[in-house]
């Protein structure tokens, strides 16, 4: 019996080919100020004020690549992710596509592998050749409430 | 503590923030939170301040933020926000007062975006809007402020003290 249809939006990010399902995205945006926080928190490049809301800017080379700085290049764009009742925007080099895949296209590791990106990986896509990481923003969302001291934010990654 | 949509959009038309600066970061407070705000020497000479009659424990808010002691404000005046809470009364010592402005919303903000203790943030408050124009009269900057929660950081304050 085939898995349940899903769109995967792809993104690039470095050396990385990624992606998230589309039910996370609400909208790519081509330029967004970036406001520095004081005391901002490691994963948090700024704010953005976007569409009458201030949206958390995810700082995703850090996340990612393990990176603190990354060399962006021309035209980067903004993935806008809803989680719950909480929006984030996450600077990308690049948007590559939506493909559309169902749930028994992706695969797992048996063994994942010392990437600072596993830890948020749900699955792999393969797509053309290469596979894409299929990132969860769930667990980057859980990921800094908890660091945030926030109880409600679940074990897990 | 995240803010709800509609806490955080509560209008605040016709109420006022103040302005100040920590560490050289600019914050803003609701006015209606404070009881008074008053410059001093510093450092501080002498015992606590006197304010009404109540002698105010004095904190460096850049203590409170950083969760650490202070390295030392560098203005020769500071201004002291007064908060009266319910365990007493606790001066939150900023490096200066920036002005007032007229609040308009206060959006919200998830808590996990700063290192600031959890539940210190009321939101975000835009100033500078396209259009706006400074006291000058040359084109504002747009900006984004954090508004704390004075009251929880007066309160932490006390806490620490009693630790």
């Amino acid at each position: 019996m085939p898995g349940a249809p899903t769109l995967v939006l792809a993104w690039r990010l470095g050396p990385l080919s990624l992606g998230t399902e589309v039910a996370a995205v609400a909208h790519v945006v081509e330029s967004l100020p970036v406001r520095g926080v004081p005391r901002a928190s490691p994963g948090i490049a700024g704010l953005a004020y976007y569409g009458e809301r201030v949206l958390p800017v995810l700082d995703l080379p850090r996340f990612l690549l393990g990176e603190t700085a990354h060399a962006w290049v021309e035209g980067a764009m903004y993935v806008i992710f809803q989680i719950d009742d909480r929006g984030y925007a996450a600077r990308v080099d690049k948007v590559m596509r939506i493909i559309p895949t169902t749930t028994d296209a992706l695969v797992t590791w048996s063994r994942p592998p010392d990437h600072p990106a596993a830890r948020f990986t749900r699955a792999l896509l393969p797509v053309d050749g290469e596979q894409l990481w299929l990132i969860d923003v769930r667990r980057i969302d859980r990921h800094l409430r908890r660091r945030a001291g926030d109880p409600a934010a679940r074990q897990g990654v | 503590m995240t803010i709800s949509q509609a806490d955080g959009r509560r209008a605040l038309s016709g109420e006022r923030l103040l302005l100040y600066t920590v560490g050289g970061e600019p914050y803003a407070s609701l006015l209606d939170d404070l009881r008074e705000v008053i410059d001093i020497p510093w450092p501080h000479a002498g015992g606590p301040p006197v304010i009404h009659g109540h002698a105010v424990a004095v904190r460096p808010l850049d203590r409170l933020l950083v969760g650490r002691r202070a390295g030392g404000m560098a203005a020769d005046m500071a201004s002291l926000l007064v908060v009266e809470t319910p365990a007493g009364w606790v001066g939150l010592l900023a490096e200066r007062v920036q002005g007032m402005h007229r609040g308009g919303d206060i959006l919200p903000v998830p808590d996990e975006i700063t290192t600031l203790p959890a539940g210190s943030i009321m939101g975000a408050m835009i100033l500078g809007k396209q259009g706006e124009v400074e006291a000058d009269g040359a084109p504002a900057t747009e900006r984004i402020i954090l508004v704390l929660d004075v009251q929880k950081l007066a309160a932490a304050a006390l806490e620490e003290e009693a630790a």
